[in-house]
């Protein structure tokens, strides 16, 4: 289940076959969004299709934290301040830094050093005042130990169901914006399997079972088409137009720069 | 001894040995030696290894300086800790307890394994979370108490989990211990304090020993209780090496770290055992 980013690296490496998609008759390329889909594609060939896409946001306790954030600007002030020891970022230099950055003024994807390095200056004075460096934010969230957390499309729509009072933003000032794909192994060891299950999930009567649960929105109009109105109106699952123009798409070079990778690792040691 | 039982008394001994040895060869040394491999080759242009022969990485090991110095801290520290705690209940256990109780009590010391430490460490996820401990102290007035992702969860759930691990060795040598000499030691008018201080724990020492390097070794590449009960703000050389090989996939510099924390694995065993020699005098110690 490769994401955007990472698909033309897996395709460089020679890790994933073009798919035949005279076995995924039920995919459909007319109805999917053009935006969520191409990179998926490579020298007009199909080697991945859309599960579902989203946002890197964050979502917050309004019930404990009185400061209404709209900024990663914010969200890095107040994790500061108000929710000094409750707040957590990911375990994962391509959000982390990549928001660090956005709330700096910069470039999601930047990997200009004199960029980083004030992205690092600014990690390493948030570290001391952090609840966690984790992606698993879900538990701390529910058990209330983190009011505060950068966070992904999905789990913020299940936070949000399950607990009304957790908001999930998008920062005015940036963020990402992503496609998560499936592909196909070239190695796979049963390749039929592989392809009867992608017609399948591909199948809007399965996806929109699929969505529901995971709370991803969707890239296939077909599947849109079958959802309650209460999803297709839920603004964290499918938000305003205008919220997601600041937004970037990860970049494959911002996952493989060892120079990222670095300062995550003195960020951590920090 | 004729030939033929010299010869069969070899092929007994290497019948015996062999399923181990192949067991270590295929399992540890070969590994190893991949590693090693690794550690002297280049990171590929988007992650992984690429072949060549090169002292960059562990000419840059500095760059994990501070995994290495909080690892060296945090290992005899936890060590202390664990001792603290399990020498009275070894001591319990050994001197005071009945002969009848004492079967059913150490079998109680052991118990915890037969759960997996990952699942032990979530619970204490848990106790320590907003909606354990945190969340009754708020009956009696203390709101928003923080345990969970704290040093002193961490160092609580180091104790917990290698607690078992030093109690036993020190169980054992105490249990070893001759009475009758703690028997001379109160006839000749010692107080029990000094008869404790100048023989049983001196007696005791090689199983001490044994529990702290048992534990400091384990300690050294410990990368699970830091992460889920310190929130992953505290970088050991296990946290280290989990980012390197998985996220920024650079597998020649994590190669290089491993083989690095093997060798102060290996000093930190001498060391242990020249010690344990040294107090032990003349008599062999069981050392792991």
């Amino acid at each position: 289940m490769p994401t955007n980013y990472t698909i033309s690296t897996y395709h460089k490496l020679g890790l994933i076959d073009e798919l035949d998609l005279s076995k995924v008759p039920n995919f459909s390329q007319k109805t999917e969004n053009p935006r969520f889909t191409k990179e998926g594609r490579i020298d007009g060939k199909t080697y991945a299709v859309p599960k579902n896409w989203g946002t890197t946001g964050f979502a917050t306790n309004t019930s404990k934290l009185k400061a209404k954030l709209t900024s990663w600007k914010d969200f890095f002030e107040i994790v500061q301040t108000e929710a000094d020891g409750r707040g957590m970022v990911h375990d994962y230099q391509l959000t982390t830094i990549g928001s660090a950055l956005v709330s700096l003024g910069y470039g999601f994807n930047s990997i200009k050093p004199e960029e980083l390095a004030k992205a690092e200056e600014l990690l390493i004075k948030v570290k001391p005042h952090l609840f966690a460096i984790n992606s698993d934010y879900q538990p701390a969230m529910r058990a209330t130990d983190a009011w505060l957390t950068m966070c992904w499309t999905n789990d913020g729509a299940q936070l949000n169901r399950d607990m009304p009072e957790i908001s999930y933003t998008l920062g005015k000032d940036g963020g990402e914006i992503w496609t998560d794909y499936y592909a196909i192994p070239k190695d796979a060891p049963n390749k039929a399997a592989g392809y009867a299950l992608l017609n399948y999930l591909m199948d809007p009567n399965n996806a929109v079972k699929e969505h529901l649960a995971n709370g991803a929105p969707t890239t296939d109009s077909r599947v849109i088409a079958l959802l309650p109105k209460e999803i297709t109106s839920n603004k964290i699952v499918y938000p305003d137009e205008a919220s997601l123009t600041p937004l970037e798409f990860g970049a494959a070079v911002t996952l493989t720069d060892p120079g990222r990778a670095e300062l995550m690792a003195r960020f951590k040691s920090a | 001894m004729t030939l033929t039982a010299q010869v069969k008394k070899r092929l007994v001994t290497i019948a015996l040995v062999a399923p181990a040895s192949l067991w270590l060869f295929v399992f540890l040394v070969l590994p190893f030696i991949a590693i090693i491999v690794f550690a002297f080759g280049e990171r590929g242009p988007v992650g992984g290894y690429q072949p060549a022969f090169t002292f960059e990485q562990f000419a840059n090991l500095g760059a994990r300086a501070a995994a290495f110095v909080n690892t060296l801290v945090l290992a005899p520290i936890g060590a202390a800790a664990c001792l603290l705690v399990a020498y009275p209940v070894a001591y319990y256990l050994a001197i005071k307890a009945s002969p009848q109780r004492r079967l059913l009590l150490v079998s109680l010391v052991v118990v915890p394994f037969w759960t997996s430490l990952l699942v032990r460490t979530y619970a204490w996820m848990y106790i320590l979370g907003a909606r354990g401990i945190p969340h009754l102290l708020e009956y009696i007035g203390f709101d928003n108490v923080r345990l969970l992702n704290t040093p002193g969860a961490v160092l609580l759930g180091i104790v917990y989990g290698y607690l078992p691990l030093m109690i036993m060795p020190i169980y054992v040598s105490l249990e070893k211990l001759d009475r009758r000499l703690l028997e001379a030691s109160a006839d000749l008018g010692a107080h029990p304090i000094s008869t404790f201080f100048g023989v049983t724990l001196p007696l005791s020492l090689p199983g001490v020993m044994t529990g702290i390097a048992l534990v400091t070794i384990l300690l050294l590449g410990e990368y699970l209780i830091p992460q889920l009960l310190g929130g992953g703000k505290v970088f050991f050389i296990g946290n280290a090496l989990v980012d390197l090989f998985l996220q920024s996939r650079n597998w020649p510099f994590g190669s290089a770290i491993a083989v690095t924390l093997v060798a102060v694995v290996v000093v930190v065993l001498l060391v242990a055992m020249r010690i344990a020699w040294r107090i032990a005098g003349t008599r062999q110690v069981d050392l792991v």
